[in-house]
């Protein structure tokens, strides 16, 4: 797995490049993003478009990040595939707690109106 | 569920749990359900081998999880089993629609693959018994015969 950070203004842009974000990739998932939001990185875009497949531990590590955040700041989502779009669905998750967006523009956008 | 089968097995490791998934994905294209289809079918798989991996064998490396994949005219049957702690059958029942979260205190921990499961399962089942732990679950698919290779050099 390779995470790549870009900062954008204020907002970091971190790519995720790995196909699959499940079991085998979440703890260095978790602990990057950690390190990041511990390091005083508060608005963060995730770029998960190099991610085909993610599970209910690739979840939880993004969760983990958000609660690490706290109220400090904000991660957004874009560039998911239909299917991590239907996790994000079926676990409600893209109802309050993540906003998801299309592209980089808007996920940049909308973070640096917050 | 009357049908062909293949058996899989893997090793009880998290980073284990997509070479199943995978190969479910797989077979169930070649029967004709498209990726996102797939995908559900294969989150289930994941799904059950985390908990199964978690925990009847507690994290433990070296255990063997067994996987079923039935695939049938009425859609297909997914069967694990294992030689781990027995699940309490309660979990099973009390998973089910998912909270929609309201504060960051609202976040699951944990718990979230058995909702997964019952969400994009249509039936599932659990019974434990002389040590054996089997979970079926089942789901109505229009399946087709996957294409035959074709003919000739």
């Amino acid at each position: 797995m390779e995470l790549v950070r870009r900062d954008a203004g204020r907002v970091a842009v971190v790519a995720v490049r790995a196909p699959r974000l499940d079991g085998a990739t979440a703890p260095q998932f978790k602990s990057y993003m950690v390190e990041l939001a511990l390091g005083g990185a508060g608005r963060i875009a995730l770029d998960l478009s190099g991610v085909d497949f993610m599970d209910s531990i690739g979840l939880a590590s993004l969760m983990s990040s958000v609660k690490t955040l706290g109220n400090r700041g904000e991660i957004v989502l874009f560039g998911l595939n239909d299917k991590l779009r239907k996790l994000f669905a079926i676990t409600k998750l893209d109802r309050g707690v993540f906003r998801i967006f299309p592209g980089e523009a808007e996920a940049v956008a909308a973070l640096d109106a917050a | 569920m009357d049908g062909r089968s293949i058996r899989l097995s893997i090793d009880s490791r998290l980073d284990h749990t997509a070479l199943a998934g995978l190969a479910v994905h797989g077979v169930v294209r070649g029967f004709g359900l498209d990726e996102s289809e797939a995908y559900l079918l294969e989150l289930a798989v994941v799904e059950a081998l985390t908990n199964v991996i978690r925990h009847a064998y507690a994290g433990r490396a070296g255990q063997p999880v067994e996987i079923l994949l039935t695939v049938g005219e009425a859609g297909l049957a997914l069967e694990l089993r294992d030689h781990g702690r027995a699940m309490d059958p309660g979990l099973l029942a009390q998973a089910g629609e998912i909270p929609e979260p309201r504060s960051l205190d609202d976040l699951p921990e944990g718990g979230l693959g058995l909702a997964i499961i019952k969400q994009v399962m249509d039936e599932v089942s659990y019974a434990s018994r002389e040590g054996v732990n089997v979970l079926r679950m089942t789901k109505s698919l229009k399946l087709t015969s996957p294409r035959e290779p074709a003919s000739g050099a």
